[in-house]
């Protein structure tokens, strides 16, 4: 190596090198002061309370708890699948209510004992959290409040006991109190004699936090600070920027979210992938059961995630409980494939014999790798608008369900790869197409769609190709019959399944009696005859669903960017996304318009794809004869901003406006301008809602 | 490498594209024709009802067999998953023995067959279909291990399945057991030496049953659908491919592109 090259690098290696001591340095920083002010001054020893220890007065009463809506209509859809599974099994259905339930105008209650607890303490002291240990054999929860200057505020502060955990923390937030009131709900009768409180404000340095400022400041610097020679590199090569944005911002999720399952379905994706982390013999721990049935413990601050992961090692552990068995194929069937990446971490955390928290975020980050590989393939191959495809993959609901344990990711990742290579076809009108970009097109639209199989209608797109892409005409005409069968079969696996495995084998090729066990009513032959015999109704409801949608979305304030039922963004960030994107098409830079043809054809293709995904819910998610389509979420159309925002490309009629055009040589002077643009808002609009919902939510 | 790796399969594309899309017809045709035999479990009696507990039936030697009387859904039964206790031994060496035998099939309803059983069931003139035997210190105390029986599915129909234990040597002088329940399983009644044994249970008699799973089979066909998809996948891919002949063709025009 040259002297000068050696020196440049030295010196590049020592300034990267400052820079992240300093990044550490400010997040560790950032952490002691946003979070650990009150226990820097404040801190003391934790007070427990027992009955023993005479600081608290205790009473029981009876008492009635409202159920959720949610707990109300999860009896109710329980209550209609053993209906169905009597009507299956022939014998007669009776309804039953548990006895622990009371109907009382239309809402159902729970019968409960109420203990109210007052806490006296002999001196103010700042609180943080607020711990209650008490054995319970089924849920309970309890309700806070603190005395301010003499006046007690309102039971404010809620936190639920889980009875695997026999405890619950509830975060105070630091307030100064001489006196703290519990009403304690439980459906038993509660052993007071086991009842501890412990009171505390501990000065606690939290990972998760330390690592959230990191990746802010870190974000800060590339797109601030970086120089000009990271900005070069950043316009030549934005497919690595998205790869370390998408793979900080989905490791914080990783990290932050732990066990607690707030994605889409998630614990029967963690079905799917658990088992295929096996071979023939399935064998399932305790914990990896509860997983998939959903049962795990939740949390909501960090010392309840040491109680959740500490419960789930003991529970995954086979000297404690041995392990189920179950069978399998050796050859998992093609939708189940698209659980690889996740089967992998599972597999991984095995044979590492790491923990069990550990093992399902190796899980998650087997989902994000591959994820980023792909769409990193997809920036790389776009001419020209590889920032418009980073965009999409790093929308919040992209980077969330790929830390997630769901195969959307696979989907999204394949369909935007796949379109990708379409539309670099369509925008090459006389250049022939090559075997090697076509098979990993085709291939990439058939990945995608293994388990949403109604996205094939956008490969359908190559059949508008003109003559001028192929060596002669009949090869063109074997190349569309073949795509056009491709579609057919894959739509045709909808309704005529190859055999499934399994015990449920029977009931779910029974096209009479399936529908989506989720949601009450369904039937999909049943809504498939409603539509045939009401055709005129059902497009009626159909177009005022979709179009109500898209209204909503962009009109009435609904929020479109979340993280599944962790929460959503507020409605201003729709629009700061749709500007983006549309910024990100109008001035990338793609010196070919796609044409009016493909342009229309685009518009009718996500129309028909947004049709078909409407109908599909319709029959497997909805009523049969309802008014409404239940279950579209707007993150299906993800997959659809490709098609619509490639219509802006090289549209250049915006820099009429005054100063557009100043600001087209401006984003193409300035080094990186334009991608730091996309990048940094798309950027602070994830760490936005990560600190919003992961970091304030379950992590303080 | 990889770049050169990438020339060459450019250069065969002609060749390595067709062949595929043959291959993955050859896979479709092959695939429907050879099924792949997948085991399905059906979990029979798992759950104790409202002040049931589960617990452990002995085995306590040879002479002393648990059995299980039941009739399978038409098809062959190709195994069974039965809880094991080890009572915190190894057990290493210590083998499960189990038979199955066909009951005789005389029209009546399996009811009739399980009533006729009450008084007590010999294995003596029963036909044995089978007799296997499992290693207990390959499971775990408290698991559910699957016990297989054959491959051409000769336990069919309506069995009496007998479970019984060989310590071959083993001196930790722990018995191994089979968890039980008191739920009633239709059509299915279990036996300790031949004899239903009745316990009592909220001030009512109750019969002992033996936790279990059933394992049966069927085909699957899991390269089937990939082979015919991509059977079209290739041969799309392959209609892009510039032929030798097409390229002569081409380089034969003086005007050619």
């Amino acid at each position: 190596m040259q002297p000068e090259k050696k020196n440049d690098l030295i010196k590049a290696s020592v300034q990267y090198a400052a820079v992240f001591l300093i990044i550490m340095l400010l997040s560790v920083a950032g952490e002691i002061l946003v979070f650990n002010t009150t226990a820097l001054f404040h801190s003391y020893e934790p007070v427990e309370c027992t009955l023993e220890t005479n600081r608290m007065s205790v009473e029981t009463v009876d008492s009635l708890a409202q159920l959720s809506g949610e707990e109300q209509k999860a009896i109710l859809v329980e209550q209609e699948n053993k209906r169905l599974l009597a009507e299956y099994n022939g014998v007669e259905y009776v309804e039953e209510l548990d006895e622990s339930l009371v109907e009382q105008d239309g809402s159902l209650y729970r019968k409960v004992k109420e203990t109210k607890i007052q806490i006296e303490l002999d001196d103010s002291y700042y609180i943080n959290k607020l711990k209650v240990e008490i054995p319970l054999e089924k849920n309970g929860g309890f309700s806070a409040g603190v005395y301010e200057q003499g006046q007690l505020s309102p039971l404010d502060y809620y936190c639920s006991i889980n009875p695997k955990l026999d405890a619950g923390v509830v975060n105070i937030g630091g307030k100064k109190t001489n006196g703290v009131v519990i009403s304690l709900l439980t459906e038993e009768e509660p052993d007071l004699s086991a009842l501890k409180i412990t009171i505390s404000n501990d000065f606690a340095l939290n990972g998760v936090r330390i690592s959230f400022f990191a990746v802010c400041f870190l974000t800060i610097y590339m797109i601030f600070a970086g120089g000009k020679s990271l900005w070069g590199l950043m316009k030549k090569r934005p497919e690595w920027f998205f790869a370390v944005f998408a793979l900080l911002f989905g490791g914080l999720l990783i990290e932050g979210i732990g066990t607690n399952q707030v994605s889409y379905d998630e614990y029967s994706h963690a079905k799917s992938a658990y088992k295929l982390s096996f071979g023939s013999t399935i064998e399932t721990t305790e914990a990896a059961m509860q997983m998939v049935g959903n049962t795990l413990p939740y949390f909501n601050n960090p010392e309840e995630r040491a109680l959740v992961e500490s419960y789930e090692d003991r529970m995954n552990d086979p000297d404690v409980i041995p392990p189920d068995i179950g069978h399998q194929s050796r050859f998992p069937r093609a939708e189940t494939r698209v659980y690889y990446p996740m089967a992998a971490g599972f597999y991984l955390g095995r044979v590492l014999h790491t923990g069990f928290a550990d093992m399902v975020a190796l899980a998650k980050l087997g989902n994000l790798l591959c994820y980023i590989f792909i769409v990193f393939w997809a920036i790389k191959k776009a001419r020209g608008y590889g920032m418009v495809v980073a965009g999409i993959g790093l929308l919040p609901n992209s980077i969330f369900i790929a830390s997630a344990l769901s195969y959307d990711a696979l989907v999204t990742s394949c369909l935007l790869l796949g379109y990708v290579l379409l539309l670099n076809e369509i925008l090459t009108p006389d250049e022939k197409m090559k075997p090697g970009n076509v098979l990993l097109m085709l291939l990439s639209f058939v990945i995608g769609c293994l388990s949403k199989p109604v996205y094939i209608i956008m490969a359908l797109m190559a059949l508008f190709l003109p003559r001028s892409k192929f060596h002669n005409r009949l090869m063109g005409v074997v190349f569309k019959v073949s795509v056009t069968v491709v579609a057919g079969l894959m739509l045709y696996n909808i309704f005529f399944p190859t055999p499934v495995a399994g015990g449920d084998y029977q009931l779910v090729s029974n096209l009479a009696f399936s529908g989506d066990r989720r949601s009450v009513g369904t039937s999909t032959m049943g809504q498939i005859s409603y539509i045939l015999e009401n055709p005129l109704t059902y497009t009626g409801v159909l177009l005022s669903e979709m179009f109500g949608m898209l209204f909503g979305y962009i009109l009435k304030g609904v929020p479109y960017v979340g993280y599944a039922y962790l929460g959503t963004a507020p409605f201003a960030v729709n629009w700061i996304l749709i500007i983006l994107g549309v910024f990100a098409a109008l001035y990338a830079p793609v010196r070919k318009k796609i044409g009016g043809i493909f342009e229309g054809l685009s518009h009718l293709m996500n129309f028909g794809v947004a049709a078909i995904v409407f109908t599909s819910m319709y029959i497997s998610f909805t009523a049969v004869g309802n008014d409404r389509i239940l279950g579209v979420q707007g993150r299906y159309f993800i997959p659809l901003f490709l098609p619509f925002l490639s219509c802006l490309f090289g549209k250049k009629g915006i820099d009429r406006l005054k100063g557009a055009g100043i600001f087209r040589e401006k984003l193409q002077q300035t080094p990186g301008l334009y991608e730091r643009i996309i990048f940094g808002v798309i950027g602070a609009v994830n760490l936005f809602m990560t600190w919003k919902l992961v970091i304030l939510g379950v992590n303080v | 490498m990889l770049d050169n790796l990438k020339k060459m399969i450019y250069k065969y594309a002609y060749l390595i594209l067709p062949i595929c899309t043959l291959l993955c017809l050859a896979g479709f045709i092959g695939s429907y024709l050879f099924p792949n035999e997948v085991l399905d479990t059906y979990e029979v009696n798992m759950k104790e009802e409202e002040g049931d507990e589960e617990f452990v039936w002995p085995l306590t030697g040879a002479e002393d067999e648990i059995g299980y009387v039941m009739e399978t859904d038409g098809r062959a039964l190709k195994g069974f998953q039965i809880g094991i206790s080890k009572n915190g031994a190894a057990l290493t060496g210590t083998e499960l023995i189990y038979r199955v035998y066909g009951l005789p099939d005389e029209g009546e309803s399996m009811e009739a067959v399980i009533e006729k059983l009450n008084a007590g069931i010999e294995t003596d003139g029963l036909e044995m279909l089978l007799e296997k035997s499992y290693d207990l210190g390959t499971c775990l105390d408290g698991q559910y291990p699957y016990l297989p029986f054959d491959e051409e599915g000769v336990c069919k129909g309506r069995l009496y399945i007998t479970f019984t234990y060989q310590n071959n040597g083993n001196d930790e002088g722990v018995l191994p057991g089979i968890y039980a329940n008191h739920h009633k399983v239709e059509r299915a009644a279990s036996y300790r030496e031949g004899e239903i044994v009745t316990e009592m249970m909220g001030g009512e008699e109750a019969p002992v049953m033996i936790k279990h799973y059933y394992i049966y089979s069927h085909d699957t066909y899991p390269l089937l659908y990939d082979c015919r998809v991509l059977t079209f996948v290739f041969l799309a891919a392959s209609m892009t491919v510039c032929y030798p002949k097409m390229k002569k063709k081409k380089e034969g025009m003086p005007d050619a592109a």
